[in-house]
């Protein structure tokens, strides 16, 4: 009996609890009458799903129940800074690298009590600090800072209040003072420093800040423009901790660690270990914890002798991450990480056996690549579209490049960032060879930006129109399950022409 | 049963992550959030510092029982005081002392 889609069914119920609450009821109605219909009819399913219908309106009303705890739960933090209320004094530690902002500093601070009145009223939660002097701290530093609350109101092109919520964040804080309280310094904030210390020697300050980026996925020292050019050129998500970044340093570690013999039950926990601490230090963005999850999954699948299946791994990790937060589904990088996952798992083979049949016929190292850079920028170019205004025309050839690369320059960087805390002199071969990198990525970003057409606007995007977009990757999607693998590449290159339709009928609707 | 037990765990984990986790808010002190609010705009307690009785000297920062005495008692040596910095002149209020009284105080 196989029950492969109880995760996809749970995700299902949180999605609609979250984002369209009204439509659950129909939902659950449609999984029971899948249900009613199994029982009474065994040939109404294929036996070895039945079981899977008769249980799935337990699993979809799971997801819904999930959906309505957390949209249940009261805020009280939230509460109280929709009354603005002045002179609040909050204690707490900084918990994401302070960054430059129009007011100060900007930086996350995990609430440990929050005084109003003279009393302290809320211990818990986190507010978005605006404060000068942030940025002489760092993650970890325990704080003292006075100020005023209140709850952004969302403007037509962003809701900032969701966007915080989607990080735990209730409320923002303007504060015109912070100092340092308690024992002060935090260890996450030192290895930032000393991280910065170790990228000092021997790269220039613009690959530092690049290379900073992609080790910490602190992107605020990266220059404006340079960092326009990398979105331009569709290759911005080497530089934030993604997916990528997780599996390259998964894979290097696990496999240092069997080259030196380790039993497999110490490897996978020596790997989980570091991977996790590595996603704490570079403060836990939503992409890396959904990596961090699928890889545990993964490692932990492995260590136990269980066929391990990569769409069902994806869709267990969706319902474990969205069970902590629901609210992760309006999160923009988390859509993009989810759907470049998804996108290469279901579309890069049909993509892979058009390139095969095409004339060049390229070796096949290459149509991997290529299709995998492909079904990655189809996947997410929507939600780019959606979320920047802009979607990238040379991403895939770029990506051809800068995805080999930013592996290397990952572990480089890490590898600078250690050694040179043990000894200065070990980290210049090591940033020389990386700045020779960063420098090729740098003119890649640049010169494919600039050419003509690199990248169209297509603003105010609907979501009627990114649904209308993935709707026409469904054939290809299913290729394999529901249609033969060998329509592959006729749906693929359905999809491809869908997908240039698309854009121009995009850009002719955003005017 | 492994499918319930999975839903139970779900659904525990999101109770717990929606209520009770670290990073959730809670409430220590509960009061009307209304009420705060007015407090926290009203103005802050003045004393006349030539009206004044003792239990009210007191509510002075810095000033205990011994130096609101020592108020009272110059007040009646020297007559009303012209202006909140003639307090430095009461014995225990110096320079420091007057700047933490001076918000609150008027004559």
């Amino acid at each position: 009996m196989l029950l492969d889609l109880w995760p996809a069914a749970v995700v299902a119920g949180i999605a609609l609890g979250t984002a369209a609450p009204a439509a659950v009821p129909a939902a659950l109605l449609g999984a029971l009458v899948v249900s009613a219909g199994a029982a009474l009819r065994r040939d109404l399913v294929p036996p070895p799903w039945r079981l899977m219908a008769l249980l799935a309106p337990l699993f979809v009303a799971c997801g819904a129940g999930v959906a309505l705890l957390h949209a249940s739960a009261p805020d009280p933090l939230a509460q109280l800074a929709a009354l603005e209320p002045e002179g609040v004094v909050v204690e707490g530690r900084i918990s994401s690298p302070p960054e430059a902002a129009g007011f100060g500093d900007r930086a996350e601070l995990r609430v440990e009590s929050l005084r109003y009145g003279g009393r302290e009223v809320l211990g818990g939660g986190a507010v978005e600090l605006f404060a000068p002097g942030l940025g002489l701290l760092g993650v970890g530093d325990r704080v003292r800072a006075e100020g005023d609350l209140y709850v952004p109101e969302p403007s037509p092109d962003f809701d900032y209040a969701r966007y915080l919520a989607t990080r735990r964040v209730s409320a923002v804080m303007e504060a015109e003072s912070v100092r340092p309280a308690g024992e002060g310094r935090g260890w996450v904030g030192e290895v930032h420093r000393r991280t910065d210390r170790a990228l000092g020697y021997g790269l220039r300050p613009e690959e530092a800040a690049v290379v900073r980026g992609m080790v910490l996925g602190d992107r605020s020292l990266i220059p404006e423009p340079l960092e326009e050019a990398f979105r331009r050129s569709g290759i911005t998500h080497i530089l934030a901790i993604s997916g990528q970044h997780v599996a390259v340093l998964t894979a290097a570690v696990y496999f240092v660690l069997r080259a030196m013999a380790a039993p497999a039950p110490a490897r996978v926990a020596g790997t989980l270990a570091t991977v996790w601490l590595y996603i704490v230090v570079a403060g836990a963005p939503p992409s890396a914890i959904r990596a961090g999850v699928a890889a545990s999954l993964f490692l932990l699948g492995a260590l136990l002798g269980r066929p391990v299946s990569a769409l069902h791994l994806v869709w267990c990790m969706l319902a474990l991450v969205l069970t902590a937060n629901p609210l992760l589904l309006y999160n923009a990088g988390f859509q993009l990480s989810v759907a470049a996952v998804l996108g290469i798992l279901l579309l890069r083979r049909p993509l892979e056996d058009l390139l095969r049949l095409s004339p060049l016929r390229p070796p096949r190292a290459v149509s991997t690549l290529l299709s995998v850079s492909l079904a990655a920028q189809l996947a997410t170019a929507p939600i780019v579209a959606a979320s920047f205004g802009e979607v990238s025309l040379v991403g895939v050839a770029t990506n051809l490049v800068a995805v080999p690369l930013s592996g290397p320059v990952l572990v480089l960087g890490l590898l600078a960032s250690l050694a040179g805390n043990v000894l200065p002199a070990l980290a210049y071969p090591l940033n020389y060879a990386n700045g020779a990198l960063v420098s090729v990525l740098e003119a890649l970003a640049e010169s494919a930006s600039s050419l003509p057409g690199a990248a169209i606007s297509v603003p105010d995007l609907t979501p009627a129109l990114v649904a209308l977009l993935y709707a026409g990757f469904l054939p290809a999607a299913l290729c394999g399950g529901m249609f033969a693998r060998e329509r592959g590449p006729l749906w693929a290159a359905a999809l491809l022409s869908w997908a240039a339709v698309w854009v121009v009928f995009a850009r002719l609707a955003s005017g | 049963m492994v499918s319930f037990a999975v839903v139970l765990l779900l659904l525990g984990g999101a109770l717990y992550a929606s209520r009770f986790s670290e990073g959730r808010p809670q409430v220590v002190y509960s009061f009307s959030l209304e009420e705060a609010a007015r407090e926290a705009r009203e103005e802050p307690l003045v004393v006349d510092i030539n009206t004044a009785d003792a239990e009210e000297l007191e509510e002075l920062p810095e000033v205990g029982p011994a130096t609101a005495e020592a108020i009272i008692e110059y007040r009646l040596a020297n007559g009303p005081f012209r202006t909140v910095e003639e307090l430095e002149e009461v014995p225990g209020i110096g320079p420091a002392t007057l700047e933490q009284i001076r918000p609150f105080a008027t004559v």
